[in-house]
């Protein structure tokens, strides 16, 4: 009869773990409709309860423990951006070569936390290329040409790797970005690469014009992609892969090895969807859901297999006041901006800076928001709440 | 005779009856009061078209519960024939015409509020001068709460007399005016792209709707209007607070003077 999609008759072709793809092709993984249901629900009983009902323990995750810091590190250490830029060059290739006139600015728009500033420096650094660094934020709020007029030479590619951090919503604020856009979308500065996180991009494209089709982002991670993914983290750091297993189940959640390729696990698809295909906040989740047993760390270091069992998915951090607008419009300038210090919020909002540091010490009690340099920014953990507690207050959202 | 036919129209009275009779109407007014407080309950805990429609749907379910209670009570108390039924209403029409003329014209144009829709729960609307939102829409009259924070009661009859302004009819489009009155010696191009930004810039800003700066030359000035819209209606004072806010403070960094105008005595005091 008909052949079974679920048995894999023939091999997989290998797929591209990152790549760069028109921001019009891009596709968040599938969302199974018992899953949107199942998210659904939790949202549902989240408003007659501000109780986090997640922390309920399934029976066998009963008893297990959390790894140390160290140890998760070890297991599922940061992302190396490498093998990004790699993707990065295969898909400029064509634009650098040509050199096309109607094009003369590429725009990379990156997910949040997916290093798209770090992924620019590196191509920077590789192609020797000149990099822009962000106009001060008094710059910014006097639109000072003098950012403008130092640009290098047109002969020299430059990156720009964080639009973001080149405007404020502020009505002042506006002004350098649209010259500088305008200069460069007309080849006045050269070629250029330009980076951008994708809640600005979103503003941008409503306060000023930018063509779509100038513009890459990667291509969003799904299940067999974050299987993949986690277990070349895993093997970084051991001969041989740890066995990763689902605590309530005990199905394997990784593949034993990467040549053995069986597609992705059900939790790892789920994880995907929810994380909408972002490679390091499914990271973050990841970490935290990982568990041992108790006293068998000492053992398993001297044995050739490990061990791992993989508990249920968190929810993250979770924001219990659905209605308190102000934290809405702090979220918001956030995101938009990528993270702002304290006296740029004072700028975009309509608080007082007392009144913004209330704001901040709470959403931070929450594990919602991180100050990170001198930057108030959302967490990982805390981006899924953000993002959802946006949409159902109807405020513009980024594409992905 | 014809008082042997009156009591014939009525079924004769027992226990049984009266007790499903009483049933029936405190049933109805128990789901009719948990409709409204559960409704109303969920619908402030969402946002934009998913909110309006909730509170959109309560006049609605009352309506179908009464008439459901009228139907089930109907039968318990009269043969329901046509012969019954005309001398009844007929006679509890006229005794209701004279003496509650009002009232029964309100609860009429109550029925014609929840077909017509001239205004839902959540919009924002004006009836002889009293602006708010609409909180409840009862049988005789619609509550309105102002930006005071005041609850108006407004019967339904004023739908046959008055016009109803409706700033956002079901939508959460809601537009927003902030007026500035500058002094005409400026360049107005420039203040113009500036009130264009102010708006841009505002957090309260919905994206979906363009924004639009209005320019009109008085005798005393330039009269200015950014007209943009919030994501929510009950976000309007906040947004025009933000957009004048924001748009003087840039004004002035522009050098831009203010019109103003001297206070005149009125025209009947001058002689």
């Amino acid at each position: 009869m008909n052949s079974q999609p679920s048995e894999k008759a023939e091999k997989p072709e290998a797929i591209a773990l990152w790549e760069y793809i028109p921001i019009s092709d891009f596709e968040c993984p599938i969302v199974l409709s018992a899953d949107v249901a199942r998210q659904k629900w939790r949202m549902f009983k989240r408003l007659f309860t501000n109780t986090d009902h997640s922390s309920e323990q399934i029976k066998s995750e009963e008893a297990l423990q959390t790894f140390s810091r160290a140890r998760l590190d070890e297991l599922v250490p940061e992302i190396d951006w490498h093998a990004a830029v790699d993707a990065l060059d295969c898909a400029l290739d064509d634009w650098i070569q040509n050199q096309p006139n109607d094009s003369p600015v590429k725009f990379i728009v990156g997910h949040p936390f997916m290093g798209n500033g770090e992924i620019l420096a590196r191509w920077t650094g590789r192609h020797s290329a000149r990099l822009i660094a962000k106009p001060k934020q008094e710059q910014i709020l006097d639109n000072d040409q003098s950012w403008l007029n130092h640009w290098p030479d047109s002969q020299t590619c430059w990156v720009l790797p964080n639009l973001d951090k080149c405007f404020l919503r502020h009505a002042e604020g506006l002004a350098l970005i649209r010259r500088f856009l305008a200069l460069a979308l007309n080849g006045d500065l050269g070629t250029g690469l330009i980076g951008c996180d994708s809640w600005s991009w979103a503003y941008l494209r409503r306060v000023c014009f930018i063509p779509s089709s100038n513009a890459l982002t990667l291509r969003a991670f799904d299940g067999e992609r974050l299987s993949i993914l986690f277990s070349q983290l895993a093997d970084s750091a051991h001969n041989k892969q740890p066995i990763f297993l689902n605590a309530k189940t005990g199905k394997a959640v990784l593949p034993d090895s990467q040549e053995e390729n069986n597609g992705a696990s059900k939790d790892l698809e789920q994880l995907a969807m929810r994380c909408q295909g972002n490679a390091e906040i499914a990271r973050q989740f990841w970490r935290e859901s990982l568990r041992d047993e108790p006293n068998k760390e000492s053992l398993e270091k001297s044995t050739s297999e490990l061990t791992i069992w993989v508990g249920q998915f968190t929810e993250g951090a979770i924001i219990p006041d659905a209605n308190d607008e102000n934290i809405a419009l702090i979220l918001h300038a956030l995101l938009i901006h990528n993270g702002l210090p304290v006296s740029a919020l004072a700028e975009v909002l309509p608080f007082s800076d007392y009144q913004i540091m209330d704001l901040l010490l709470r959403l931070t009690s929450l594990g919602v928001v991180g100050l990170h340099h001198e930057d108030w920014q959302i967490t990982p953990m805390g981006y899924l709440a953000s993002r959802q507690y946006l949409n159902a207050q109807n405020f513009l959202l980024d594409d992905f | 005779m014809g008082k042997d036919k009156l009591s014939d129209i009525f079924i004769e009275p027992h226990l049984g009856n009266f007790l499903e009779v009483l049933l029936i109407i405190f049933g109805a007014l128990l789901l009719i009061q948990a409709i409204q407080k559960l409704f109303t309950w969920t619908a402030n805990r969402l946002h934009g078209a998913s909110r309006l429609f909730i509170l959109a749907m309560i006049p609605l379910l009352r309506l179908i519960l009464i008439l459901t209670a009228f139907i089930l009570i109907v039968p318990r108390i009269i043969e329901p024939s046509l012969q019954n039924l005309i001398p009844l209403l007929g006679t509890l029409g006229i005794a209701l015409g004279f003496a509650f003329k009002d009232f029964v014209s309100s609860l009429i144009a109550g029925i014609v509020a929840v077909g017509e829709r001239p205004y839902h729960n959540g919009d924002w609307i004006e009836i002889n001068g009293i602006y708010g939102e609409v909180k409840h829409i009862g049988m005789r009259a619609v509550q309105i709460v102002t930006p005071d924070d005041t609850a108006a009661y407004i019967p339904h009859i004023k739908l046959w007399t008055e016009p109803i302004l409706n700033a956002n009819n079901g939508t959460p489009a809601l537009q927003c005016v902030a007026n500035f009155y500058l002094h005409p010696d400026h360049d107005g191009a420039r203040v113009k792209q500036l009130l264009h930004d102010v708006a841009l810039t505002s957090p309260y800003l919905n994206f979906e709707i363009p924004i639009a700066v209005v320019v009109k030359d008085q005798p005393w000035g330039t009269h200015y209007r950014i007209r943009a819209y919030p994501i929510e209606p009950y976000q309007q004072f906040q947004f025009i607070t933000d957009m004048t806010i924001r748009a003087k403070a840039g004004l002035k960094n522009l050098g831009i003077i203010f019109a103003v105008v001297p206070a005149l005595p009125k025209n009947k005091d001058i002689h």
